[in-house]
């Protein structure tokens, strides 16, 4: 299958692995893309697409100093971001601020707000509040999970609370549930696992096969898709976390990343190491999976895979849903290239 | 469709309760309904010849009003329900054609002599009984006299035959004198009319249809594969040339527009084939002359009439645009380019066939002042207003001339496919002066509405960030002009030729832009023709004219659905709610200031306790299902509503639209079906069709449903996109350029629907 080469595209200089909706402009469809690069200086770039919707454009483009190995923009304020980084033999992770002028600047410097310092292990990812204006911050590392309370005026972040996964677990990644913001999870080799961050202790975990990429649907309370080691995705019901509800075939490499559409129930992006990126169309009833109906009338069971999108020449670890206008997405392949797409073609209108 | 007009006379909005009294086809009909399926099948064939009194309306009484504006209820007589309706369609498809000479005799006995000729032997008298005109002095009309009236028979044969469905002919004709631009412009309308017309038959007898007309016309059926053809502007030559040479390896980038800017201007860029041909059909003192003395005092009063000239500018200027958008330095550099952006901005104006150089200032540097151009648009209306005024009196008339001879052309296509049967529009022109139809105050409003449009449009493109929602005219009008377009919009919609009624409408909004049935029905129109973008632009200004209007709320909501606008979608919704005259009631008592979606849904639901019997009440709430993507409870409120109203072909594509939204495309195709069957022509479901098939992985399917939609509306770009998709999947590369040149003729004899 060819990938249709429809996609707007925007070059980064150097190679990335992260790209980020910026949630807070309701303005407009705005992305944020770090690098990584290994001798030359980094960059954070403030990509936007335009009104027309056919041209991305840099709105702005910033200095960093180090990898970046995580973005992530602030859900409330458009300038803040936070990105975990490797210098030289350590990991970091800070909270940074775009200059309000940054547009009438030569080379705008970004302001770092704060670091998050207490973490001793390698750091993995940082994850904001879900929605709204708050002051929490969750950050992982390969041991600990840590809760901070972050004050954007005082420029400090302090650690409220932390837990360990145990010695026999080395966290990847994490989300935060959307619909109970008590809930967070986190990825280890071979389970996910939850933790209550009331009380932060872990709550349930669910037993599967390495996992990469975890994400919840915001659109269906309990239910969460995870991009597997071995290729695959599935797609699990928290109240019944033994069997995925679904299982889609992922990519003939490894899945990378796993993104639900912030509006559209059932749809879900996926990237991989085989350079392509896939879209799905998973339905999230169960009954029209488990039921007769299948079985009734087999031409109602179709290929979940919308579409492949390959017009890329390397693997793809960066991927964005817009949620101002969530048909369309970001993606960004190792070799610093970001293409935007729609999704429309795939969606009836009544 | 055409056939179903033939037999249900749905052309006419006329009343329904006379159906069976006056219409003897339609009691023949109904005698032979149940009796023998076979004999169905030849019924289609049979016109209404039942003569009426009435000038307009040729056909009889809408039996079956399959195509009655939605919104306006009317009781349908005929339609018992939907299954009984598509077993009678279909078996009029399947059914045996012979033995059917005789009833075909019976009908014609009373109403004239006998028909001479059988179906398919010689084509004017095979046609002429369809011809339900009252006037039988045609009967036999010999194919002479001026040409225009030899063309004016001609074309009205070619649309009888279509709603005879029976093969059209070439015939021989006399020269005609067609230019070029006449051409074009019959092919390109004739051939997404014949879509819409044909809507219900194969592809090959759709080119089947065209051909012959075409080769009748002596028109050759594709120009698509013509390459840059020289001469008419040596300037424009050397510049080209100049661009190749520079340009050999990347050549093929251009040849795409090349032929587009060729076409382009073929319409507008041979002013002396215009005046040569115009003066053999009406001598040189024609009625221009007279027009130019009567009403060309002044040229500012006929500014609407400069079309073409604006028209070709914006056309320059999206080539421009384009051609600003090669990367390559060389290419950019290229003088070609330059003059064309500079034809662009109005600085070269095409006049009198030559290119001359505007007197405002000459550019320096191309691409800066493009970037500064482009930055600030506005500046190419202004020059143009001042290269308007510069202008003599001369070039106006000449202009004019031009202008009005291209509309001659338009108006005839408007009366053939409006059935006024003027026999020479050239009377019917000096008619209108004598009535003072295009007295000077109307030749002033015409002229004022044409200058706000433009300042709309400039405006529009200023502010792109709000360009949403501001409609967007199409630059070359054949109904501005027209004595009463909106009449003329109702009848185009009502027989499902969607792309002119969106023409008429338009021009009647430009009229009078209060007229908020107009824009309703013009929002309908895009909607159907898969363009919400526009559909939205054209409601939002019926629901400023009428901010009650239950069917324009309504649609504005399904609209902002579709586009995912959840804040916009229920503040109409909830607008529908508490402008009904039945539900208002239940209304919160005061307006919040801001909705939410389990509010709005939960009054629905009270109203739908309260009259579980209202269709509309059903279909907001799937449409409020739709918006919170609870598609199983969307499915049975649209079920639940096509109980009420199985007619409703747009309800039929809601119902699809949320099946393939919930990922069960083989039911949503089926429901689309079901659209389609009801109204052959609804280019929306012709593409949700595609849509549908795609994400099954049916790609080839899918082409042929999206080809289809896009011949019936070349200007769908969601569905040119949607193809290229489906032809990458397919892997169908090959067919890519064809799909960004916008080469429907090739696609379509790639991809024939079966």
């Amino acid at each position: 299958m060819q990938g249709a080469s429809s996609g707007i595209g925007y070059g980064l200089k150097y190679q990335a692995r992260c790209i980020s909706n910026v949630k807070a402009d309701t303005d407009h469809t705005s992305f944020l893309a770090g690098t990584l690069s290994l001798k030359e200086e980094n960059e954070v770039h403030l990509i936007r697409l335009s009104s027309s919707g056919n041209e991305l454009f840099c709105e702005g483009l910033f200095s960093h100093p180090n990898e970046i190995w995580d973005l992530s923009s602030c859900p409330f304020d458009q300038r803040i971001f936070s990105t975990v980084y490797y210098s030289g033999e350590s990991f970091g992770a800070a909270i940074w601020q775009i200059p309000e002028l940054y547009g009438e600047l030569n080379s705008p410097q970004l302001e770092k707000i704060t670091s998050l310092d207490s973490h001793a292990g390698k750091i993995k990812c940082i994850l904001w509040w879900p929605s709204g204006r708050h002051d929490k911050l969750i950050s992982i590392d390969e041991e600990n999970l840590y809760l901070w309370s972050l004050d954007i005026s005082k420029k400090t972040a302090q650690v409220q609370s932390k837990d360990s996964a145990g010695m026999l677990h080395t966290l990847s990644g994490g989300a935060w549930d959307p619909h109970d913001v008590n809930s967070v999870a986190a990825t280890c080799e071979s389970s996910v696992q939850f933790w209550d961050i009331r009380t932060m202790k872990k709550t349930i975990s669910i037993e599967c096969a390495h996992v990469r990429n975890v994400d919840y649907n915001p659109m269906k309370e309990h239910i969460i898709v995870t991009a597997e080691h071995e290729s695959g995705i599935h797609i699990w019901d928290l109240r019944k976390p033994k069997v995925p509800t679904q299982e889609l075939p992922g990519h003939t490499h490894w899945t990378w990343t796993v993104k639900c559409n912030p509006e559209y129930d059932g749809m879900i992006l996926s990237s991989g190491t085989d350079s392509t990126v896939n879209l799905w169309l998973a339905s999230s009833s169960n009954d029209l999976l488990t039921s007769d109906r299948r079985a009734d009338s087999p031409t109602c069971w179709v290929d979940p895979l919308l579409n492949t999108y390959s017009d890329y020449e390397d693997s793809i670890y960066g991927l964005a849903w817009s949620s101002r206008e969530p048909w369309i997405f970001a993606s960004l392949s190792y070799d610093g290239r970001v293409v935007v797409e729609s999704v429309k073609p795939f969606i009836s209108k009544m | 469709m055409a056939m179903r007009d033939l037999v249900s006379g749905s052309t006419s909005c006329g009343d329904p309760s006379s159906s069976s009294s006056s219409n003897p086809l339609g009691g023949l009909a109904n005698a032979l309904l149940g009796t023998s399926s076979k004999t169905q099948e030849r019924l289609k064939e049979i016109p209404t010849t039942t003569p009426t009194n009435s000038g307009l309306q040729f056909y009889s009484e809408a039996r079956e009003n399959l195509n009655e504006l939605p919104g306006l209820e009317s009781d349908k007589p005929f339609a018992d329900g939907s299954s009984q309706g598509s077993q009678f369609f279909n078996s009029f498809r399947s059914a045996d054609r012979a033995g059917f000479e005789d009833t075909w005799n019976e009908i014609q006995r009373p109403h004239g002599p006998p028909a001479q000729g059988r179906v398919g032997q010689f084509p004017i008298s095979e046609l002429e009984p369809f011809n339900d005109r009252v006037d039988y002095v045609h009967r036999q009309p010999p194919l002479d006299g001026t040409p225009q009236r030899v063309l004016s028979r001609f074309l009205h044969s070619f649309l009888d035959s279509g709603r005879g469905g029976i093969p059209f002919h070439p015939a021989p004709l006399p020269l005609l004198g067609l230019s070029e631009g006449d051409k074009q412009c019959i092919r390109d309308r004739s051939s997404i009319m014949a879509r819409h017309l044909f809507a219900d038959k194969s592809e090959e007898f759709i080119n089947a249809q065209l051909n012959a007309l075409l080769c009748s016309l002596d028109i050759e059926a594709n120009t698509h594969d013509k390459g840059h053809v020289p001469g008419r502007f040596r300037e424009l030559d050397d510049y080209w040339n100049e661009s190749q040479g520079n340009l050999q390896p990347g050549a093929h980038v251009a040849d795409g527009w090349i032929n587009e800017f060729n076409q382009q201007r073929e319409i507008h860029a041979n002013p002396d084939a215009w005046a040569h041909s115009f003066e053999r059909q009406h001598g040189v003192n024609g009625w221009v002359s007279e027009f130019e003395q009567s009403q060309l005092s002044s040229a500012d009063q006929m500014r609407g009439a400069n079309t073409p000239n604006i028209a070709a500018m914006e056309q320059s200027r999206l080539l421009a645009n384009t051609l600003a958008q090669n990367s390559d330095p060389k290419f950019q550099n290229s003088k070609f380019l330059q003059f064309v952006s500079k034809m662009s901005r109005g600085e070269l104006i095409n006049d009198n066939n030559q290119v001359k150089e505007n007197s405002l200032p000459a550019s320096g540097d191309w691409a800066a002042e493009y970037q500064q151009h482009s930055g600030n648009r506005h500046s190419w209306a202004d020059e143009f207003l001042n290269n308007k005024i510069s202008n003599g009196p001369e070039q106006w008339a000449n202009e004019y001339t031009t202008n009005e001879k291209h509309l001659s052309t338009d108006d005839q296509w408007v009366n053939e496919f409006s059935k006024l049967h003027v026999n020479d529009w050239a009377d019917e022109f000096g008619e209108h002066i004598g009535k003072g139809a295009f007295g000077e105050n109307s030749t002033d409003e015409w002229a004022q509405a044409f200058d706000e449009y433009m300042n709309e449009q400039v405006a529009a493109r200023q502010r792109p960030d709000n360009s949403k929602g501001v409609y967007v005219f199409s630059d070359l009008n054949p109904y501005v002009g027209h004595a009463n377009p909106f009449k003329e919009g109702q009848e185009l919609f009502r027989k499902g030729l969607l792309s002119e009624a969106v023409l008429a409408l338009e021009a009647e909004v430009l009229k009078n832009s209060e007229n908020v049935e107009a824009w309703r029905l013009l929002g309908i129109a895009h909607a159907e023709n898969d363009d919400d973008q526009q559909a939205i632009a054209a409601m939002m200004r019926a629901q400023e004219a009428d901010p009650t209007n239950l069917e324009v709320l309504l649609a504005l909501g399904v609209s902002h659905t579709n586009e995912l606008e959840q804040t916009e979608a229920l503040k109409f919704l909830y607008g529908w709610l508490c402008n009904h005259p039945s539900y208002r009631r239940l209304a919160l008592p005061e307006q919040p200031d801001s909705l939410f979606y389990n509010d709005v849904a939960r009054l629905f639901n009270e109203a739908a306790e309260i009259a579980p019997d209202d269709a509309d009440i059903h279909i907001v709430l799937g449409v409020l299902y739709n918006l919170s993507r609870d598609y199983d409870k969307a499915i049975q409120s649209f079920q639940r509503a096509l109980e009420l109203k199985p007619k409703d072909y747009s309800l039929w594509n809601k119902l699809g639209a949320t099946q393939a939204n919930s990922v069960q495309s083989a039911d949503a195709i089926m429901a689309y079906q079901q659209a389609l069957d009801l109204k052959p022509n609804y280019v929306r479901a012709w593409a949700n069709m595609g849509i549908s098939y795609a994400n099954q992985g049916m790609y080839d399917e899918s082409i042929r449903y999206y080809v289809r939609a896009l011949a019936m509306n070349p200007k769908a770009d969601n569905a040119w996109q949607y193809l290229r998709i489906s032809l990458s999947c397919a892997s169908r590369n090959d067919m890519l350029e064809a799909c960004d040149s916008r080469n429907l003729d090739l696609l379509q004899k790639e991809f024939p629907l079966q």
